[in-house]
């Protein structure tokens, strides 16, 4: 009777141990969380594991080494190691041993003699002795994101399986956190990413021209649609004088933020010639040797640079190596406008050539960049020069502004259900029949309440 | 992009295969120049026989070469080049700078005709 009393009570002592244990454990898993779940960065977090595991475990050293991701190429041999205070280095490359076996086994690891073990059996020649370690896989949705390790129990007593459990679940809980803290991180990197380019895109805007001149005589439309946020196409349109503009359309090699650094470049040099007044040619001969200097030898520039007379009608241009023009004739003839020189940007001395013609009553002017003539469908064939030419032919009696919608519209009708691949822009000048001009200005005495006099508008 | 290299006579030959988009895999082809002219081989043809297609980014890596190889005194040819590349090359109005010939052979008969007339 006695013999069973003494059992139940040695069975009830070793229950309340069990029950005490555990509750040591959840509260030391409970305090950890709550303190690690609560801290916004990956070291603040290690170093708190890591301390916080070398005084509950009773441990001379503990170590996380994380999975450095940045590294695609050698990721397993750049951790980051973080230990206690105690200044003692880990014998020589058992870090990378540890971690290579770790990633080969996947499982937490428990060595009471380590002197002994085969698996580690050269690392113990040089640096601290170790005579004991636990570590165990930090593993978040089945990818291994570090190693938790700790070296050398102090009471010499070995480390027991309770503790290779316990510290298996600080592994997996820490990882979660861990991991957490890095989607937060990256998230905010990639806001403040964004957040650049929207103000690169609100830079890039500005420098192109935000609302066209009115001619009386003319019509003028452009647009740019960059593919991405920013681009490298750019057009202009600047008054010189009363009765001279000059207006370009360009196309820098490459894409996105590279590009749209060089546009801003191009921009800058063109203006600052476009207002000496020189001839086109001369403009370009200039801009290409800034450009020559501010570029590497694999950027270039495209560009087509006109100034309109609009006393004489006269159009005077020079094309740097960019897509040949069209001019519509009144008659429906075409003509594609070649005279000039190479792109920019590749040889500093080179001499452009010019030329000129006049832009009758009803001519059209179209300048292009090639993300609208090489515009794939999805049989990937390009939308294509000979398309464009006839489709503005077809239309010809719309309006600048009417054209350049059509334009745009049947290019991404083309390119249905494909994103767009590359810059698309589109200048247009008109000149209008001098019909038009005087009823124009009918319109506009009608408006202001005045009578029409029909004799001035057949005149 | 892949780029395949043969020399002959002093002439290092590189094919190349696949498009030329620009990235990385372009600046490999000038990186291979570059390293070709560290050797010594400063005359090269690029066979465009396998490139349909090539973007701004693709012709700004052989300006490179062209500039590199020009540079170390030697010159860039290309053969076989496709009607598209060739109709990009008479935009740009670069045709005047790179000679293009038919074949690989044609290139490089036109480099050893050079050699012969000097040496004459």
């Amino acid at each position: 009777m006695r013999y069973q009393e003494e059992n139940e009570l040695e069975q009830l002592r070793r229950e309340n141990i069990r029950l005490r244990k555990a509750v040591e454990e959840l509260a030391f898993l409970n305090e950890l969380a709550t303190t690690i779940s609560s801290t916004q960065s990956v070291d603040k977090i290690v170093e708190i594991i890591v301390h916080k595991c070398v005084k509950n475990f009773a441990v001379e050293q503990g170590a996380v080494m994380l999975l450095d991701e940045t590294d695609a190429a050698s990721p397993f041999h750049t951790m980051v190691r973080r230990s206690d205070n105690t200044q003692k280095g880990l014998p020589y490359r058992l870090d990378t041993q540890l971690t290579g076996w770790m990633l080969k086994h996947r499982k937490s690891l428990r060595i009471n003699d380590f002197q002994n073990d085969r698996r580690f059996r050269r690392t113990g020649e040089a640096g601290w002795p170790i005579h004991s370690l636990l570590s165990v896989p930090m593993v978040q949705k089945g990818r291994m994101i570090g190693v938790l390790t700790l070296f050398n129990k102090i009471n010499r007593e070995g480390f027991s399986e309770e503790e290779q459990r316990l510290l298996s679940i600080i592994a997996s809980q820490s990882a979660q956190v861990i991991e957490n803290v890095r989607l937060h991180q990256r998230e905010q990197d990639l806001r403040l990413l964004q957040e650049e380019i929207r103000l690169a895109r609100e830079i890039q805007l500005k420098l192109l021209p935000s609302d066209l001149p009115s001619i009386p005589g003319y019509q003028i439309a452009g647009r740019n649609l960059p593919a991405n946020d920013v681009g490298g196409d750019y057009y202009d349109f600047i008054p010189i004088s009363d009765h001279c503009y000059g207006f370009c359309l360009g196309d820098v090699s490459g894409k996105g933020m590279p590009a749209a650094m060089l546009m801003a470049n191009l921009q800058a040099t063109l203006r600052g010639q476009i207002l000496t007044e020189a001839d086109p040619n001369v403009c370009i001969q200039r801009a290409n040797r800034l450009i020559y200097l501010n570029t590497d030898s694999s950027k270039f520039v495209t560009l087509f640079y006109g100034i309109l007379n609009t006393r004489t009608h006269r159009i005077q241009y020079c094309n740097a190596g960019h897509d040949n023009p069209f001019l519509f004739h009144s008659n429906g003839s075409t003509k594609r406008l070649d005279v000039g020189g190479p792109v920019m940007g590749f040889i500093p001395e080179l001499k452009y050539e010019q030329a000129h013609f006049t832009l009758n009553p009803c001519d059209l002017l179209l300048i292009y960049s090639d993300g609208i003539s090489e515009a794939f469908n999805e049989q990937e064939e390009e939308f294509g020069e000979a398309r464009l030419e006839e489709l503005v032919i077809q239309n010809r009696y719309m309006s600048a502004a009417e054209l350049m919608e059509l334009v745009f519209d049947t290019v991404s009708q083309h390119s249905k259900g494909l994103p767009q691949m590359d810059d698309m822009t589109l200048f247009i000048i008109k000149r209008e029949e001098a019909r038009k001009r005087a009823t124009v200005r009918t319109d506009r005495r009608l408006r202001a309440g005045e009578q029409p006099n029909f004799s001035i508008s057949r005149h | 992009m892949k780029i395949k290299e043969k020399i002959q006579n002093n002439v290092a030959i590189l094919t190349i295969s696949g498009n030329m988009m620009g990235g990385p895999d372009t600046q490999t082809l000038h990186d291979k120049v570059k390293s070709l002219i560290a050797d010594g081989i400063h005359n090269v043809v690029i066979d465009l026989r396998k490139v349909k297609w090539l973007n701004s980014s693709g012709l700004g890596v052989l300006m490179s070469c062209w500039g590199s190889l020009k540079n170390a005194g030697g010159n860039l040819k290309l053969a076989n080049v496709a009607e598209k590349v060739h109709s990009i090359l008479m935009i740009t109005k670069l045709v005047q700078f790179f000679d293009t010939f038919d074949s690989v052979d044609r290139a490089l008969a036109s480099f050893y005709a050079k050699e012969h007339a000097s040496r004459s």
